[in-house]
C-alpha cells in the first residue's frame, strides 16, 4: 500500500478572486492560482505588476480587499494564525535588527514559531548551516554585508522547517557563486530534505518527510527558469500567464531564425536588406538590421504553435531561399541559425501582448542578464 | 507564551544594545538625582520621599515618551514589522510583549533610585508605608505613559513623530485636568480632579494605596495597549 502524506493532496495555496487596492490604485486584481506541494514557483513581473502585494496576501501581512487565500487549507483571514505557522516568509530586502547578533536573531524567530528548548536550539544551529551562517554567528547584523544579511533573513525564514516558504527577491545582494547555492537549496528544500529538527508547524502538514512548496519572486529570469518548475507571469495587478517553462515557452514563445548575410564591396546593404525581407516574409515576421558596414542581418520570427517538424521544414526552406539570395547577389552567409525562445521571450511577449511599456520590460530584461551568475543556462539576447 | 516571552526579551535587551536606551538611563537617573537633592536632601526637612513622588510625574512625561517611541515606529521604519506581523504571534500578544519589554526597562532604571531611600534610612528614621506606595504610584503612572507611548509609536514608523505626540497628550491631559479643575464650578470640577494624574500620584506618595487610583492606572493602561493591538491588526487593513 502506497502512504501518501495527507497534505500532498491538498493545495498548499490558494488564490480565489484576490485583489488589492491601495485607496484608488489596484495592486492586485481578480487574481485566482493555486500551487500544488513540493513545488517551486517562480512569479515573475515588471515592477509594480503586484508581486509583492500577492506574497504579503498569502502571508497574511495584508488583507485580500476581495477574494481569499488559503495556505494548506487554513483560510489566511479566517484562520490567520494557523496559517501563520505553516509559512517561512523572507521579505524583500531582508529586514533584521542591526543590533542583534545572527545566532540571536535566527533564536529569536524560532521563538517567535514557538520553538523552545532542544528543539530550538537545534533548529537554529540547522538553519544557520543551511545557510552558510556557521562562522558569523556572533557577528552583529550590523556589521554584515548585504549578501550575510540575506543569508540571516532566510535562515530566521526556515528556522520552524515551514511548509511553505515565500521568497520575496532572495537572490537581492549575493554574488553568483551564492546564488548557485541558493539555488541548490531551494531544490533540495522543496524536495523534502533539509526539514531540520523543529518544526513550528508540529503534526500533518509539519511532519519532516513532506516536500514543501516554494514561492519565489525574481527579477532573473535565467535563475526562474533554472530553479522553479512553475513559472506566474504578472502585470498590472493580474496574472498573464502560468505553467511550467516549457508550457508557457511553447504557448508564448516564438521560434527565431537569424540570418547574417556578409556584403561584399560595391552592394548596398539597405537595399540587400529590403531584398531579404520580402523573400522571407512569408515564412513569419522579420526585421532587419545592419550590425557593421559589411554585415546584413535579419530576424525572422516563425509563428507560434508550430510542430518540430513543422519548424524543421520552414528551416530548410529559409535557408534554400537565403542561399538563393546569396548566390543572386554573390554574397557569403555569415549565420544562419534557429534559435528556440526563452522564458526571456516569453515574458516580453506577455507583458508587451498586456499592454505594458516595453521599456518596463526591456530594463527588467538588462537587470536580468547583468545579475546572470556565471555558469548558467542563460536566456539569449 | 513563547513568543510572548521571546518579543519581550529581546525587545527589552535592545534598550541594552543600542546606545538610545543608555542614554535614557542617564538621563533618568540624572533627573532624578536632581529632584532628589533639590526637594529632599535639604537639611532641617521631613526624611520623606514625598515631594520627590510628587514631581516625579512630570519627570516620567519626558522620560517615559523616550522609552516607548521606538517599540514599534522602529520596526515600521526597517520593515521587520513585516516579519513580526507574518509570525503566528497574535496582534496583542506583540503589543502585549512590547509593552512588558518597555515596563521592566522602566522598572530596571528605578533600581539605582533605591539608593535614595537608603540614604534617607542612614541619616533618619523616616516612614517605609509612603515610600512603598510611591514606588508603586511611580510604576503605575510610568507604565500608563508607556501605554500611550506604545499607542503613539504604532501610528508612525518616525520616533521623533512618536515621541512628541506622546509627550504632547500626556501634556495636554494632565494641564488640561488641573486647568478644567481649576476653571470649572461644581461638581464638574471634581470629575475634572479625578482625570489628574499627578493627584492620584500625590495620594499614593503620601502613603495612600486607594484601589481606584489603582484601577483607574491599569485599566487606562490596558485600554492603550488593547488599541495598539488594534492599530497593528489594522495595518494589515492598508
Amino acid at each position: 500500500m502506497i502512504v501518501v502524506p495527507w497534505c500532498t493532496l491538498i493545495l498548499m495555496i490558494e488564490c480565489r478572486q484576490l485583489s488589492k487596492r491601495y485607496g484608488s490604485v489596484q495592486a492586485v486584481s481578480d487574481v485566482s492560482l493555486q500551487i500544488r506541494p513540493g513545488v517551486v514557483t517562480g512569479l515573475l513581473g515588471p515592477n509594480g505588476a503586484g508581486k509583492s502585494s500577492l506574497m504579503r496576501m498569502m502571508t497574511s501581512y495584508l488583507l485580500p480587499s476581495e477574494g481569499t487565500v488559503t495556505v494548506c487549507g487554513h483560510d489566511t483571514v479566517q484562520a490567520a494564525s494557523e496559517s501563520r505557522a505553516l509559512i517561512g516568509y523572507l521579505p524583500e530586502s531582508a529586514p533584521a535588527y542591526p543590533e542583534m547578533r545572527v545566532r540571536d536573531f535566527v533564536d529569536y524567530r524560532a521563538g517567535l514559531y514557538g520553538l523552545s528548548g532542544l528543539a530550538r536550539r537545534q533548529a537554529v544551529a540547522t538553519a544557520m548551516d543551511r545557510c552558510w551562517l556557521d562562522g558569523m554567528t556572533e557577528r552583529r547584523i550590523a556589521t554584515l554585508s548585504k549578501g550575510y544579511r540575506q543569508r540571516v533573513g532566510l535562515a530566521g525564514a526556515i528556522v520552524h522547517s515551514p511548509r511553505v516558504l515565500i521568497l520575496d527577491e532572495p537572490t537581492t545582494g549575493l554574488d553568483p557563486a551564492q546564488i548557485l547555492e541558493l539555488r541548490s537549496l531551494i531544490r533540495r528544500l522543496a524536495a523534502g530534505g533539509d526539514s531540520g529538527s523543529g518544526s513550528a508547524s508540529g503534526s500533518g502538514p509539519g511532519s519532516p518527510a513532506a516536500p514543501r512548496t516554494i514561492l519565489l519572486s525574481s527579477h532573473i529570469l535565467a535563475e526562474v527558469q533554472a530553479t522553479c518548475d512553475d513559472v506566474i507571469i504578472m502585470t498590472s495587478g493580474r496574472v498573464r500567464a502560468s505553467g511550467t517553462p516549457a508550457e508557457l515557452i511553447s504557448a508564448h514563445g516564438q521560434t527565431r531564425i537569424v540570418i547574417e548575410l556578409i556584403v561584399t564591396l560595391g552592394q548596398m546593404p539597405d537595399v540587400l536588406a529590403g531584398e531579404l525581407v520580402a523573400a522571407l516574409a512569408e515564412f513569419g515576421s522579420i526585421a532587419t538590421s545592419l550590425p557593421k558596414p559589411t554585415t546584413c542581418r535579419a530576424e525572422l520570427l516563425l509563428p507560434r504553435g508550430l510542430s518540430d517538424s513543422d519548424l524543421a521544414r520552414c528551416e530548410l526552406a529559409v535557408a534554400a531561399t537565403a542561399s538563393q539570395l546569396a548566390r543572386t547577389h554573390r554574397m557569403l552567409i555569415g549565420q544562419l541559425a534557429r534559435q528556440q525562445a526563452t522564458l526571456e521571450d516569453v515574458f516580453m511577449t506577455v507583458v508587451r501582448e498586456a499592454g505594458e511599456s516595453p521599456k518596463h520590460a526591456a530594463q527588467h530584461s538588462e537587470r536580468a542578464q547583468a545579475s546572470m551568475p556565471t555558469g548558467t543556462s542563460g536566456a539569449a539576447a | 507564551m513563547t513568543a510572548l516571552l521571546t518579543l519581550a526579551k529581546r525587545e527589552y535587551l535592545s534598550f541594552f544594545r543600542t546606545p538610545l536606551g543608555w542614554v535614557v538611563a542617564a538621563l533618568f537617573l540624572f533627573l532624578s538625582g536632581l529632584v532628589f537633592s533639590r526637594a529632599v536632601l535639604v537639611p532641617g526637612e521631613v526624611a520623606s520621599l514625598r515631594e520627590f513622588f510628587t514631581l516625579w510625574w512630570s519627570l516620567l512625561a519626558i522620560i517615559a515618551p523616550a522609552v516607548s517611541m521606538r517599540l514599534v515606529a522602529d520596526e515600521i521604519r526597517t520593515g521587520t514589522i513585516e516579519t513580526l506581523l507574518t509570525s503566528p504571534a497574535p496582534e496583542l500578544t506583540i503589543a502585549l510583549a512590547k509593552f512588558a519589554a518597555a515596563a521592566g526597562f522602566l522598572a530596571t532604571c528605578l533600581l539605582p533610585t533605591l539608593v535614595y531611600p537608603a540614604i534617607l534610612f542612614a541619616v533618619s528614621r523616616p516612614d517605609a508605608g509612603p515610600m512603598l506606595t510611591g514606588y508603586a504610584g511611580v510604576l503605575l503612572l510610568g507604565w500608563l505613559y508607556l501605554a500611550v507611548g506604545l499607542l503613539l509609536s504604532s501610528l508612525t514608523s518616525s520616533q521623533t513623530l512618536a515621541f512628541l505626540g506622546t509627550l504632547f497628550v500626556i501634556l495636554a491631559a494632565e494641564l488640561g485636568a488641573q486647568q478644567l479643575a481649576i476653571r470649572l464650578p461644581a461638581p464638574f470640577d471634581a470629575a475634572a480632579m479625578k482625570l489628574s494624574v499627578s493627584i492620584r500620584v500625590a495620594d499614593f506618595a503620601r502613603g495612600i494605596l486607594d484601589t481606584r487610583h489603582v484601577l483607574f492606572m491599569v485599566t487606562l493602561s490596558a485600554f492603550f495597549i488593547g488599541v495598539s493591538a488594534c492599530v497593528l491588526r489594522a495595518r494589515r487593513w492598508r
